[in-house]
């Protein structure tokens, strides 16, 4: 899997993250400046709901699918 | 381009080229139920649909970016300070969900069939503009699905375990990126937002403002 990255808001370099653990509310740091990005606290409740949303989803599809199989 | 067959065979066995047809017509229709469901997904999820202007209005997320500043001391006997300013900016939510996890990540099919009979048919093309008739002959393959010999579970090299006759077929699929528009959308916001610090507070508050707006140039 290729591995994501975002550019650094302040220096340009990369900073390595996982989406998943973005979503879940993990910030991530700079290597080279230590500027830490992340979802802002206030933020979190909205991507909970979406992210529910795609889990209950994926349940529908899954059940779908056994049911078809 | 007309086509005309001119076959002679006795029947005996699945058609090996239709059997390989159908497997990847399967696939093919998953992913497109996934596919659908994903455009659903995005809609439902990234977006606030707006019945009376019939607009689906993106969900903006707010962001936080802390950096460390060292500030410079006031006075000429005190020491500088390293204070952590905060920044918020929105993107919209879509950028970040994962939606790719929806579509069919791997799919490995692999199965054995063992050649029972084959024939030759003649095709006669008649090439609608030019009227010239041309004849192929193509070779059919019929088999029936086997398991290897001596092999309970399929391994890269089990085909060379059943003799001539057997054909061992290797059916590999992976996920879908994302639609072209899609990414194209993604692009254009994470190549334009550009942070422009709104109102520039005293460097003892911690907290600032900023908003992201389209870059002019
Ligand atoms: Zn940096």
């Amino acid at each position: 899997m290729q591995e994501q990255s975002i550019p650094c808001p302040v220096c340009q370099t990369k900073i390595p993250f996982d989406v998943h653990a973005l979503l879940r509310g993990v910030a991530f740091t700079c290597p080279s400046c230590f500027a830490s990005i992340g979802i802002a606290q206030e933020a979190l409740p909205t991507v909970n709901d979406a992210m529910q949303k795609l889990e209950e989803l994926k349940k529908n599809i899954h059940s779908a699918k056994k049911s078809s199989s | 381009m007309e086509e005309t067959t001119n076959e002679s065979y006795s029947y005996s066995g699945l058609d090996i080229r239709d059997f390989v047809k159908v497997s990847l017509v399967s696939i093919a229709k998953a992913q497109h139920a996934l596919s659908v469901e994903q455009t659903r997904a995005m809609l439902e999820t990234c977006f606030e649909y707006d019945k009376t202007t019939k607009v689906h209005k993106p969900i903006m997320l707010t962001m936080a970016l802390t950096r460390a500043l060292v500030v410079p001391a006031d006075s000429p006997n005190a020491l500088s300070t390293v204070q952590h300013f905060t920044s918020y900016f929105a993107i919209p939510l879509i950028t970040i969900m994962p939606f790719n996890s929806l579509g069919i990540d791997v799919l490995n099919l692999d199965f054995n069939m063992e050649v029972t009979s084959q024939s030759t048919t003649t095709v006669n093309y008649a090439h609608t503009f030019t009227q010239k008739q041309e004849t192929n002959c193509r070779v059919n393959l019929f088999g029936k699905i086997v398991t290897p010999p001596n092999t309970k579970s399929i391994t890269p090299n089990s085909a060379d375990t059943f003799g001539n006759s057997g054909l061992k077929i290797h059916i590999e699929a992976h996920a879908i990126p994302l639609t072209k528009g899609l990414l194209s959308i993604i692009d254009i916001y994470s190549n334009t937002l550009d942070p422009v610090t709104v109102n520039t507070p005293p460097l003892s508050e911690t907290d600032t403002d900023v908003q992201i707006s389209p870059k002019t140039t």
